[in-house]
């Protein structure tokens, strides 16, 4: 009796212990449950003001493009009937600056890249060639037949595009939401209209010849011209083998990788050094001469100055190229040095023609080496006598420029043509300014501010 | 009831050996970063070496030679200064042992010499009163090398002067000498900005962080051919955000810190080496979905990627 009694006793213990253990799992569970209902509605509030913010973005991308496209047309069609030189440079000025709000809204914009390339371009050199036409009004220049009728084209196709684009407004104005279709084909009409509709635009509205002229979107630079390799032989891929091993006595194997194609045919070869580092090298088909050199350090150390490696730099254009050349600018940061090189002829430099050049500040050794602008612009040159001396020059630039030192240079544009110079170097406000002052014309053509960046080196602007 | 106690036991067995795991990665973790070659927490760079040296033979710790070798000598003294200034004497200059040492070092190297800019006269003239004075002992060459930073150095620490082996305007007055600033330049050399080189070093490390160096230079010459092209965005960040244009960016792989090739592979593209000569376009022929892609000729092919002018 007493044992069943006691076991009873246990049992009864027993049984409010585990009702206790379920109460407060029965809590814990109403608890978790809770907890994770209101996660869940914040999550998804979250998720919806993001995804409204995100709509909001585009849809005011979208309008700042189309509105900027509609104002576009509008200015332009005044640009060619306006005879003021104020009413023209304020058009020109207006469409300049409303193209750069177009292309940038469209790249926003979530559809394919390759849906508005043609319609980016387009936007681009319209802006770019109103900008360098209204360079010619501002020097009193009248347009020739020609610009007139580039110009009556770019309009043309302005008008078509806009056509376009105000079309595809309507249908966004109608509660499209450009974040319903994010990852749903670019060109299928049906899914995604914005899309679809771009990409019809940019294959099929856009028309017009290419446009040479004097800006750095000009068709002109797409077609480049190696003026330096034109009269040379090509050589075989093991001349080319041979040469690298002549000229690098460190190189342990030279895997020739194969023939690149496009505007310049190169070989490609991987070489292994002996420090276990490789190096990249790139020599041109015709006249196999280096092109590129690419390689990388992982040191940090340095043991040569700044000035050993200028030194180490011309040397290698020496014994690469066969040529004099001058460092003409440095900017070093970690233990790497970037050398800019340039032949000074006369007291003359020919920045068209610069090679860069990369050295270890460790060792030395030879890391890089850049010689496309050489390879394109490096010719025997007929140069225009200048029309003004050094004397004027430096009147030429602001009274506030301390002249530290005045010299002769040859200097490219952004589109491909050379414009000899006085080079200007001076200071104002402690900043070190470098300005280039056309030798014929006496106009400024270009003004650099050097920045020391200290761990970055010296760069220019 | 039983069981449960040795269910409880069980776990305590359990959880005892945890900890003691723990404990015994705890430690071995510890003594893995100490045997490491972290001697100064903000790298080992010779000048940093250097420059704890000098301090420490001024002040009598270190007896040894200013070699930047970070040597048993040089530890010896660390923990010994270390332990007179009441610092966990591990011979390890973290930034405690910096402050109490009053120098300050670079977690960077030091590509820097000269402020005014390294030219051989401007070095000449450092190297002339270090010689006259007794730091320098070297031919005066106008060559920066070791010798002249630790004359730099060592000259710094006597004078009191922030030590770090960089001639700027304090060390100038203090020689006595006046420098001449930069004197020469260059047209043609890229136009953008630190900001820019960062941010192209994210999307070259994003993009392809796998790929050999020449073929990171590579991507991030297409990115920079982009800028300049008119079918594309004008700016670095316009080309890096476009929508769709690179998956790195659509999937958030570019908010990854970029690590030290990927900076260097920026920064010869910065400085217009492009091994693709104009390319637009890359793809990895393996992985590529896009139908639209497959249509370009490709000019060149550098590690996994194919690329194309367009």
């Amino acid at each position: 009796m007493s044992y069943k009694r006691l076991t009873n006793k246990a049992e009864a213990e027993r049984s409010i212990r585990n009702l206790n253990i379920l109460v407060a799992v029965i809590l814990i569970l109403i608890m978790a449950v809770s907890v994770l209902a209101l996660w869940l509605t914040s999550v998804s509030i979250d998720r919806k003001n993001a995804r409204r913010t995100l709509e909001n973005i585009y849809q005011k991308a979208y309008f700042d493009m189309a509105g900027g496209m509609n104002d576009v047309e509008m200015k332009l069609s005044k640009l060619m009937i306006a005879e003021s030189k104020a009413q023209k440079t304020q058009l020109a000025t207006d469409i300049w600056r409303t193209t750069s709000t177009i292309e940038s809204n469209l790249a926003s914009l979530p559809i394919d890249h390759y849906a508005v390339n043609n319609t980016t371009k387009f936007i681009n050199q319209l802006g770019d060639y109103i900008y360098s036409i209204n360079r010619k009004t501002i020097a009193g220049q009248p347009l020739t037949p020609e610009e007139e009728e580039n110009l009556a084209k770019l309009y043309e196709n302005c008008r078509a595009v806009n056509e376009g684009i105000q079309k595809l407004t309507q249908s966004i104005s109608q509660g499209y939401k450009i974040t319903d279709h994010i990852g749903t084909p670019t060109q299928d009409s049906k899914s995604n209209v914005l899309g679809s509709e771009l990409d019809t635009i940019n294959k099929t509205t856009i028309d017009y010849p290419k446009m040479i002229y004097d800006g750095p979107f000009s068709d002109a630079l797409e077609d480049k011209d190696y003026k330096h390799l034109k009269e040379l032989e090509e050589i075989s891929p093991d001349e080319g083998r041979a040469y690298i091993k002549k000229c690098f006595e460190d190189i342990t194997a030279v895997n020739y990788l194969g023939e690149a194609g496009g505007d310049l045919k190169t070989y490609e070869y991987l070489c292994g050094l002996k420090n276990g580092y490789s190096r990249y090298i790139q020599l041109t088909k015709k006249g196999g001469l280096p092109i590129m050199i690419s390689g990388n350090t992982e040191s940090s150390d340095i043991n040569i100055g700044e000035s050993e490696s200028v030194e180490i730099a011309k040397e290698w254009a020496k014994k690469l190229i066969d040529a004099e050349l001058e460092g003409v600018w440095i900017s070093a940061s970690d233990s790497v040095a970037y050398i800019n090189l340039a032949p000074i002829v006369n007291d003359i430099v020919y920045y068209p023609d610069l090679i860069k050049v990369k050295v270890s500040l460790d060792d030395g050794e030879l890391l890089g080496w850049e010689a496309n602008s050489y390879m394109l612009n490096h010719v025997d040159r007929q140069l225009p006598e200048p029309q003004i001396n050094e004397e004027d020059a430096r009147t030429k630039v602001s009274k506030k420029i301390q002249i530290d030192s005045v010299r002769l240079a040859l200097i490219p544009k952004d589109w491909g043509t050379e414009v000899l110079c006085y080079e200007v170097n001076g200071f104002h406000n402690e900043s070190n300014y470098i300005i280039y002052v056309n030798a014929e014309t006496g106009e400024e053509e270009n003004i650099l501010k050097v920045i020391n960046t200290g761990n970055q080196g010296n760069m220019l602007m | 009831m039983k069981a449960t106690k040795e269910k409880s036991k069980k776990a305590w067995r359990i959880m005892r050996v945890a900890i003691v795991l723990m404990v015994f990665v705890m430690l071995f973790g510890a003594t893995t970063t100490s045997t490491a070659h972290a001697y100064i927490a903000k790298g080992n760079s010779s000048t940093n070496v250097m420059i704890v040296q000098t301090k420490l033979k001024y002040w009598g710790y270190y007896t040894g030679a200013i070699d930047g070798v970070f040597g048993a000598k040089t530890k010896a003294a660390v923990k010994n200064f270390q332990s007179r200034k009441g610092l966990t004497a591990d011979g390890v200059v973290g930034s405690k042992t910096e402050k109490a040492l009053g120098v300050s070092l670079s977690a960077s190297s030091y590509p820097t010499t000269i402020t005014k800019g390294e030219t051989k006269e401007n070095v000449k003239a450092v190297q002339n009163p270090l010689k006259k004075w007794g730091y320098y002992t070297g031919a005066v060459d106008g060559v920066y090398g070791a010798k002249t930073r630790a004359a730099v150095i060592s000259f710094q620490v006597n004078n009191g002067l922030t030590v770090d082996g960089i001639v700027g305007p304090s060390v100038e007055k203090a020689l006595g000498i006046n420098l001449s600033g930069a004197k020469s330049a260059s047209a043609g050399v890229s136009s953008y900005s630190n900001n820019d080189m960062y941010l192209l070093a994210k999307a070259i490390y994003a993009e392809a962080r796998g790929e050999p160096y020449t073929g990171q230079v590579a991507v991030g010459a297409v990115i920079l051919n982009r800028v300049k092209s008119p079918k594309f965005p004008n700016t670095i960040s316009g080309v890096i955000y476009q929508p769709g244009a690179f998956t790195a960016v659509d999937d958030g792989q570019i908010n990854l810190t970029p690590n030290q090739t990927a900076i260097n592979a920026a920064k010869d593209a910065m400085n217009g080496w492009d091994p693709t000569n104009g390319c637009l376009y890359y793809y990895n022929p393996a992985t590529a979905t896009s139908k639209w892609i497959w249509s370009l000729e490709v000019t060149l092919k550098i590690g996994k990627h194919s690329f194309a002018k367009g």
